[in-house]
C-alpha cells in the first residue's frame, strides 16, 4: 500500500510536471469514454436492458395477421382476447390495449390520450399505483362505473399533484369518470398515455355488440410466456389455439384472407426499426475509443521513449519487469480515470439529447440514462483504457544496455517502438477511413432521400389537426363544420387554398394517417382478387389541387361530390394498374364495406410517397369527404404565413364554429416530412461528428508520430543535410513516410470499409453500399488531410540546422 | 608548377550575437587550401577550429568575408545552394562517425550519391570500389551498431570519398578511437592524400596533427602558425 501511495504521487508529480500532454491524453480519453458511455446508455436503454416490468422479458405480443389479405397484424377483437386468454396453455395471462382520445372540459379545450386496457393489465405489468387502487375485474363489466386511472405526469400537470385527487372526477365528453388511482412515476407501455380507463370506458369496446362482433378487432394483446416456455413453444401453443378458433368460426377467420397468429418478443419488437441504427452507433462509437485509445497509446510510447533511459536506470538498479510495469500502470489508470470521469461529465450532459433522439423512435426513451449499469461500463471502459494504456509500452524487449545507451549520447531510435507506433496510426487511419466512409454513405443516402419527389407540393402547406367530439359531432354535423370553417379560412387573405382531409401525407397516428379497408369489386368474385385491405384516405375537394397531385385519367373529387351524389373513389396509378392491368378502371366499383356502399371510380392520380421517403407508393383510394364524413380533420392550408399565425388563424376561425372544439396540432407538410427523416438525418449527423474527430485524432496522430521521428532523428537528418540532402529532399522524405502510413491505412480502411458497407446495406437508400463517390471523395478528403497534417513536421525538419542538429546526441 | 587553390578565404569573420554580446568566432581570417593539400588545423579549445570547420563545410556562412570553393564564391548561398555544393565538392569525416543507425554499411556510404543523379549500379559500383579502399567490403550489410569504432570512421572515411569531392574535412575524426585505431584511421587518411585527395582535418591531438603536410595554428578566431609539418617538426 506504501508503494502504492508513493507511485501515485510520484506519477501525480510526473503529470503535473508535463500538464499540456496530461491534459491532451485526459481529453482524448474523456471523449472516447464519454462517446461511449453516451451510446451504451442509450443502446442499454432501449435495447439490452429488459423491459422494467414484471418479468419484462418474457413479455410478448400475440399478433393476428391475414397473410393472403396483405394485413400483417388485423388486430384483436374482445372475443379474440378472451379465447386466446382462456385457450392458451404457455401464458401466464393476457392483457388488451388500445388508445383514443377524449375531450376534458374546462376553460380551455384539451383532448387527452387515453389508454384503454382490461382490468387485469397493471397486475399484470407488475404496477400498483402510488394512489388509490388498480382496476379491478368488476371496472370491465359493461355497464360498470366510468373510472379512471391518471399516469403520474397527468396527475402533476392536470391536478397539480392534488394528493386528494381520489374519488374527483374527470369530465371527458360530457362524461364523469372518478379517478380511481395515480400511476408512479413509470416508463409507460406500449405507448405514453395521459389516463388509462378500463375497457368499458371506450364507448366503442364497451358496446354490448362490439365485444360479441368477432370480426370487431382493434385492440393488441400482450401475453406473458410462463416461466421455462420458449417463445417458439409459445407460438406453436397459440397457433394451435388459432386453428381451433379458424374451424369453429369460419365465417370470423374467412380461409382466403389467411389469419394466423405471431408471438413476438415485446422487448424485440418495441425496437425492431431502430436496432440496426443504434447497433450501428455503437459500433461507431467503440471505433472511436479504439482511435482514442491507439492515439493515447501512441503519446505513451512517444514519452515512453524519452523516459527509457529513466526506466533502464531503474531496470539496472534492480527493478524488474512487473515493478517497472506498476509504476506505469499507476500513471496510466490514473489518466484513464481522470478521462473516464470527465467522459462522464460529457455522458450527462449529453443524456437529453439522447432522450430525445430516443423519443422520436420509441417509448423507451425515459428508460435512456446514466444508470448504474452505465456507471459500471463507464468505469470497466476506463480501467480497460488504462491497462491498455499502461501495458502496452512494457511489452516487448527490453534490453537495459541498449537502453542505457539509447538514452545517451549514441541515441538511435527503438525499431521495435517504432514499429508498433507505425501500426497503430496505421490502425487509426484504417478505422476514421471507415468511420468517415460509413458516414459519407449515410449522408449521400439522406440526401438520396431528401431529393426523392413525393409526388406532391409541401411547400407553402400548413396543417392543423382537429379531432371532433363523437358525442358532439354526426355525420351532418362534421359537414357542417367542415363547410363553415373553409368559409372562415377562405375569406383570410393570408390563405390561398383550403382542402380537408382524414389522413395527410406521411401522417402517423390516430386522426392523421391512412385508414384501411377490405375492399371488394362489382366486376369479380372475392377469390378472384376481391377481399383485399387496401389504405384509403377521405378528402374534400380542392385537396389533389392543393397538393398538385398530378391527374391520370378522369377527374379529381370535387365539392359536387356530396352526400346527395353517388358515392364516388379516385384510385392512385398503383392501385389502378395492380386491380385493373391494362385497362381503365374508370366507372367501376368499389367497396369498403362487404357491398353495402358501392363507390364508382372516376378518376385515377399519380402516385405519392406517403408511408416514407424510401418505400415504394402504397396502393389506395380516396373518397369523398361529404360523402363519408368523419371526425378526424385535418385541415390543409396554402399559406406563406409564419406556423404561429398560421396557428392562431386556424384556432380563431375554429373558435367561431366551436368554441369548445380544441385544435390538437398546427405544423407544415414540410416539417411532417422533415421529421420522417429524423432517424437518417441524426444518423448522419452523429456519424459525421465521430468520423470528424475520428479524422481529426488519427491525423494528429500521424502529425504528431512523424513530429516525434523528426525529434528522435534531428541528428540524422543533420547527417543527411551535411552530406547533401537539400531542405526539398528532407521534406520530401519526411512527408512520404507519413504519406506511406496513411497510404496503408488507406487501402486497409477501403477493405473494411467494403465489408462495412455490406453491414450498413439495410439502412442506406437510393446508393450502393460501395459507393464509388464516396469512397473518392473520402480518399481525396484523407489524402489532402494527410498531406496537411504532414506538412508541419515534413517543413520543420527541412529548416533544421544542419550544424546545429548534428550536434544533438 | 602552382597548385590551384581548392579554398580561398580572405578577410573572413564569424560573429555570434546574443541578447548580451557579440562572440567574435573569426576575424579577419585567411586560409588557402590547394588541390592535393593535407591540412592540419589545431589550436585550444574555444580557438574557431569548429566553426571554421563548419564554415569549410557550408554548413555556416560566415558574418563577412570572401569564401572561394573551386572557383565558385560560397560565402552567401541559400541553404539549397549550400546542400548541393556540399553534396558535390565537399566529403566528412566525424569524430562520432555519425553513420546513420538504420541503414547498413552499403547505404551509409551510398547516402550523398543518392542526392545525385546516378543509376543504382554506378552507385553500388562507387560503394563497393570505396569500401574496398578502405577494407570494409566483407562488412557492407552490417549495421554500424556491429562494427568496431575504428571500422565505423573507415565506412565514414568511405562515405566522404564515395562522392569525389573536391575536399575532404576531418573533425577530430580519432576522438572517438583507442590509439591504434585512431593511427590506422590516420594512415589511411595519408594514404588517400597520397592518391592525390585534398584533406583538412581540424584536431587538438599534435601528434595526429603531424600526419597532415601542413599545420594551421589558430588562437582567438585568428591564424597564428601556418607552416609546413616539416617545418613543424624541426622547430
Amino acid at each position: 500500500m506504501e508503494a502504492l501511495i508513493r507511485d501515485m504521487g510520484y506519477a501525480f508529480r510526473r503529470l503535473l510536471a508535463q500538464p499540456g500532454s496530461t491534459l491532451i491524453i485526459i481529453l482524448t480519453l474523456a471523449f472516447g469514454i464519454g462517446v461511449n458511455t453516451s451510446i451504451f446508455s442509450l443502446v442499454n436503454g432501449v435495447l439490452f436492458k429488459e423491459l422494467p416490468f414484471k418479468r419484462g422479458g418474457d413479455i410478448v405480443e400475440i399478433r393476428q395477421t391475414a397473410i393472403k389479405a396483405g394485413v400483417d397484424n388485423t388486430g384483436a377483437s374482445a372475443l379474440d382476447v378472451k379465447d386466446f386468454r382462456e385457450q392458451n396453455r404457455s401464458l401466464e395471462d393476457v392483457i388488451e390495449y388500445h388508445f383514443m382520445y377524449f375531450f376534458i372540459a374546462g376553460q380551455s379545450p384539451a383532448l387527452v390520450k387515453s389508454g384503454i386496457v382490461s382490468a387485469n393489465y397493471f397486475d399484470f405489468l407488475g404496477v400498483k399505483p402510488a394512489l388509490g387502487r388498480s382496476f379491478v375485474a368488476s371496472d370491465d363489466a359493461v355497464g360498470a362505473e366510468p373510472v379512471v386511472i391518471l399516469s403520474h405526469e397527468f396527475w402533476n400537470s392536470h391536478f397539480s399533484a392534488d394528493p386528494d385527487v381520489v374519488g374527483k372526477t374527470l369530465e371527458m365528453n360530457g362524461k364523469a369518470n372518478r379517478v380511481v388511482g395515480v400511476l408512479p412515476r413509470m416508463p409507460q407501455f406500449p405507448e405514453v398515455n395521459d389516463i388509462y380507463m378500463p375497457t368499458s370506458g371506450c364507448p366503442t369496446r364497451g358496446d354490448a355488440e362490439f365485444i360479441n362482433t368477432r370480426s370487431s378487432r382493434m385492440m393488441s394483446m400482450y401475453g406473458r410466456t410462463k416461466p421455462g416456455v420458449s417463445l417458439q413453444q409459445a407460438g406453436s401453443d397459440l397457433d394451435m389455439v388459432a386453428k381451433r378458433l379458424h374451424s369453429t368460426y369460419p365465417a370470423d377467420y374467412p380461409a382466403e384472407a389467411g389469419f394466423g397468429v405471431k408471438v413476438l418478443s415485446l422487448q424485440n419488437e418495441l425496437t425492431k426499426d431502430i436496432r440496426p441504427s443504434l447497433l450501428l452507433l455503437l459500433a461507431a462509437s467503440l471505433l472511436v475509443l479504439f482511435i482514442t485509445c491507439t492515439n493515447v497509446v501512441n503519446l505513451t510510447l512517444a514519452q515512453q521513449s524519452r523516459r527509457q533511459k529513466e526506466l533502464a536506470v531503474r531496470a539496472a538498479l534492480g527493478a524488474d519487469r512487473i515493478d517497472i510495469a506498476k509504476k506505469l500502470l499507476v500513471e496510466s489508470m490514473m489518466l484513464a480515470l481522470a478521462g473516464g470521469a470527465g467522459g462522464l461529465l460529457l455522458a450527462y450532459f449529453s443524456l437529453d439529447l439522447l432522450t430525445s433522439f430516443a423519443a422520436t423512435f420509441t417509448s423507451r426513451a425515459s428508460e435512456v440514462s446514466i444508470d448504474g449499469q452505465a456507471l459500471a461500463f463507464n468505469l470497466v471502459v476506463s480501467v480497460a483504457t488504462g491497462l491498455i494504456v499502461g501495458l502496452a509500452p512494457v511489452f516487448g524487449k527490453q534490453d537495459i544496455v541498449t537502453a542505457l545507451k539509447e538514452g545517451g549520447a549514441h541515441a538511435t531510435l527503438s525499431r521495435q517502438r517504432q514499429k508498433v507506433r507505425k501500426l497503430l496510426i496505421v490502425g487509426q487511419i484504417a478505422i476514421a477511413f471507415m468511420l468517415v466512409t460509413g458516414a459519407g454513405l449515410m449522408i449521400r443516402s439522406f440526401v438520396a432521400l431528401q431529393r426523392i419527389d413525393p409526388g406532391f407540393r409541401s411547400d407553402d402547406i400548413a396543417i392543423a389537426t382537429i379531432p371532433l367530439d363523437w358525442n358532439k359531432y354526426d355525420p351532418g354535423a362534421i359537414r357542417n363544420f367542415v363547410r363553415e370553417l373553409r368559409n372562415g379560412l377562405s375569406g383570410s387573405p393570408e390563405v390561398q387554398g383550403v382542402a380537408f382531409t382524414t389522413a395527410y401525407p406521411f401522417g402517423s397516428g390516430i386522426g392523421v394517417s391512412l385508414g384501411t379497408a377490405v375492399i371488394s369489386f362489382d366486376d369479380r368474385a372475392a377469390d378472384a382478387g376481391g377481399g383485399k385491405r387496401v389504405n384509403f384516405r377521405t378528402v374534400s375537394g380542392n385537396y389533389f389541387e392543393l397538393l398538385g397531385i398530378p391527374l391520370v385519367a378522369g377527374r379529381y373529387i370535387s365539392d359536387s361530390d356530396d352526400e346527395n351524389a353517388t358515392p364516388v373513389a379516385v384510385l392512385s396509378r398503383a392501385m389502378a394498374e395492380k386491380y385493373w392491368p391494362g385497362e381503365s378502371p374508370l366507372n367501376k366499383r368499389i367497396s369498403p364495406d362487404q357491398g353495402k356502399t358501392w363507390l364508382t371510380v372516376v378518376g385515377v392520380v399519380q402516385n405519392i410517397k406517403g408511408a416514407g421517403f424510401d418505400k415504394p407508393p402504397i396502393d389506395e383510394y380516396y373518397v369523398s369527404y361529404a360523402q363519408s364524413p368523419s371526425q378526424s380533420v385535418n385541415v390543409l392550408l396554402r399559406t406563406k404565413a409564419a406556423p404561429n399565425k398560421v396557428s392562431a388563424l386556424v384556432k380563431a376561425a375554429v373558435a367561431r364554429v366551436d368554441a369548445n372544439q380544441p385544435v390538437t396540432k398546427v405544423t407544415t407538410l414540410a416539417r411532417v416530412m422533415s421529421d420522417t427523416l429524423s432517424t437518417p438525418r441524426m444518423l448522419s449527423q452523429v456519424l459525421s461528428l465521430f468520423s470528424f474527430l475520428a479524422l481529426t485524432i488519427s491525423m494528429v496522430g500521424v502529425s504528431g508520430l512523424l513530429a516525434f521521428t523528426v525529434s528522435q532523428r534531428t541528428k540524422e537528418l543533420g547527417i543527411r543535410m551535411a552530406l547533401g540532402a537539400e531542405p526539398h529532399a528532407v521534406r520530401r522524405m519526411i512527408l512520404g513516410q507519413g504519406l506511406v502510413l496513411v497510404a496503408v491505412g488507406l487501402v486497409l480502411g477501403m477493405v473494411g470499409s467494403l465489408l462495412l458497407g455490406r453491414l450498413l446495406a439495410s439502412l442506406i437508400y437510393g446508393i450502393s453500399s460501395s459507393d464509388v463517390f464516396t469512397f473518392v471523395l473520402v480518399t481525396f478528403l484523407f489524402l489532402a488531410v494527410s498531406l496537411a497534417a504532414c506538412w508541419l513536421p515534413a517543413a520543420r525538419a527541412s529548416r533544421l540546422d544542419p550544424n546545429a542538429a548534428l550536434r544533438t546526441t | 608548377m602552382e597548385k590551384s587553390a581548392v579554398i580561398t578565404i580572405e578577410g573572413l569573420s564569424k560573429v555570434f550575437e546574443t541578447e548580451r554580446m557579440e562572440t567574435h568566432a573569426l576575424s579577419d581570417f585567411n586560409l588557402t587550401i590547394n588541390r592535393g593539400d593535407y591540412v592540419s588545423i589545431s589550436g585550444p579549445s574555444g580557438c574557431g577550429k569548429s566553426t571554421l570547420l563548419s564554415i569549410l563545410g557550408l554548413l555556416d556562412s560566415p558574418t563577412r568575408g570572401k569564401f572561394v570553393l573551386n572557383n565558385m564564391n560560397v560565402a552567401n548561398l541559400d541553404a539549397s545552394q549550400r546542400a548541393r555544393i556540399r553534396n558535390k565538392e565537399i566529403g566528412f569525416i566525424f569524430q562520432d562517425f555519425n553513420l546513420i543507425g538504420d541503414l547498413t554499411v552499403a547505404q551509409n556510404v551510398e547516402l550523398p550519391l543518392t542526392h545525385r543523379d546516378m543509376g543504382k549500379a554506378e552507385r553500388r559500383e562507387r560503394v563497393m570500389a570505396c569500401l574496398e579502399k578502405v577494407g570494409m567490403t566483407q562488412r557492407a550489410e552490417h549495421y554500424p551498431a556491429q562494427l568496431s569504432g575504428g571500422q565505423q570512421q573507415r565506412v565514414a572515411v568511405a562515405r566522404a570519398l564515395v562522392g569525389k569531392p573536391s575536399i575532404i574535412l576531418a573533425d577530430e575524426p580519432t576522438g572517438n578511437l583507442d590509439s591504434k585505431n585512431g593511427d590506422a584511421v590516420m594512415d589511411l587518411l595519408a594514404q588517400l592524400n597520397g592518391e592525390g585527395v585534398t584533406i583538412c582535418i581540424v584536431t587538438h591531438d599534435s601528434r595526429y596533427a603531424n600526419y597532415a603536410k601542413r599545420v594551421v595554428k589558430l588562437l582567438d578566431g585568428k591564424v597564428v602558425t601556418d607552416s609546413l609539418a616539416a617545418q613543424v617538426e624541426a622547430a
